[in-house]
């Protein structure tokens, strides 16, 4: 329910803004991510994945004309590859990531940005749909690099601020001992932009 | 074009008739494990002297194999039998067999709440054993401490569960039995 007013909260300012200029992009590139942990897991390292996605962009204030408002919908494979008796086990896990941020331009063609990942849970090859939770929230801070030109270049690293796993405490001999939630995610990401130019939305 | 569409039409025919997909889903923690499961996936798993047994289903038009099964009679037993083999050595393979025997219908009540009933087998109405397969014979080996935990799921038919114990044979080898869980369909007498 909150993950909804989000979202409705995101489009009713996007349409509060009558005429303005705005800039939709596709973005895709690679990802490197893997997951902090209390101890839980014994020894994990990062995993290289790919996301796609589709982002637009607005300046809400004339005055202001380095701030700008961005949202992006990505598609995003996050994940962590355990290293046990020597041999390595991926562990893929999938989002659709709905990322409000504020961005704003240093000078021409370096930007930095940050803002909240809500990343809605869509899949895993582990565990079944109750071993990881629905709804996950990472903050994140990034980089812009030529966003004025067609094809641009970005840079981000996002942090889970929510436990991904809701599993079972399992104790070697006596069994299940309760539930734990833990696992947060790190990720970086590295990526193209295609810019659309001065596009002109009329809501 | 009649040939070659002949010969599509035995190859889709073949590739369905072999068509077996592994039903192996993986625990989060360690994935060499099937993930706990409380849904009658046919499924087992244990580390066995650290490494890893499992029982799990392979769905094939030939149905769903899965070698582990479990029986009650007249509500007051229960026997657990998984065959397990050691992942990526399908010729290693061992049977965990426990048997809860004068079951009442209080421990079917409390095998139904929270994580299920923990049977201990420094009871003597629950044995576990763990047997092992040679070419010279199948040895059963009991087990000396531990538990096995059984838990029923009237609504989706299933017996899941958690289990572990030591064992010890005559010759001296040490079973450690660790990290155990089983989900199976289960139809109560």
């Amino acid at each position: 329910m909150r993950y909804k007013f989000i979202v409705v909260t995101f489009f009713v300012f996007f349409i509060q803004i009558p005429e303005g200029f705005a800039q939709v992009g596709m973005m895709f590139g690679t990802n490197y991510s893997n997951v902090r942990h209390d101890g839980l897991l014994e020894k994990t390292q990062g995993q290289m994945s790919l996301h796609l996605g589709a982002n637009i962009e607005v300046v809400p204030i004339k005055g202001i004309p380095n701030l700008s408002l961005r949202t992006d919908l990505i598609l995003v494979q996050k994940g962590y590859t355990p290293r046990l008796d020597g041999s390595r086990y991926r562990v893929n896990l999938e989002y659709g990531s709905f990322a409000p941020m504020v961005k704003y331009a240093i000078i021409e063609g370096f930007s930095i940005h940050s803002g909240i990942e809500f990343n809605r849970f869509m899949g895993s090859n582990v565990g079944e749909d109750v071993t990881f939770r629905k709804n996950e929230k990472a903050v994140f801070f990034g980089v812009d690099l030529f966003n004025s030109k067609r094809l641009s270049f970005y840079t981000r690293a996002s942090f889970g601020l929510t436990p991904v796993l809701d599993y079972y405490d399992i104790d070697p001999i006596e069994g299940i001992q309760g539930r734990i939630s833990d696992l947060y995610t790190t990720t970086i990401m590295l990526g193209l932009q295609l810019n659309i130019h001065h596009e002109k939305i009329r809501f | 074009m009649k040939k070659s569409g002949f010969k599509a039409i035995l190859l889709l025919a073949l590739v369905f008739l072999f068509y077996s997909c592994d039903g192996f889903i993986p625990d989060p923690i360690n994935p060499r494990l099937p993930v706990y499961s409380e849904s009658g996936k046919n499924q087992s798993g244990a580390m066995i002297n650290n490494m890893p047994f499992v029982d799990y289903p392979n769905y094939s038009i030939f149905g769903t194999e899965s070698s582990g099964y479990l029986l009650n009679q007249a509500d007051t037993s229960l026997t657990f039998n998984f065959h397990l083999v050691e992942r990526n050595k399908e010729n290693a393979f061992v049977t965990i067999f426990f048997s809860l025997e004068k079951l009442t219908q209080t421990d079917w009540e409390e095998m139904e709440n929270g994580f299920g009933k923990k049977f201990s087998l420094d009871n003597p109405d629950v044995i576990g054993k763990i047997i092992t397969y040679s070419e010279q014979e199948d040895l059963g080996t009991p087990a000396e401490s531990g538990q096995i935990t059984v838990k029923y799921i009237p609504g989706t038919n299933a017996l899941a569960g958690t289990f572990g114990f030591t064992a010890m044979n005559n010759s001296g080898k040490k079973y450690e039995v660790r990290f155990g869980r089983f989900d199976y369909i289960f139809q109560r007498d």
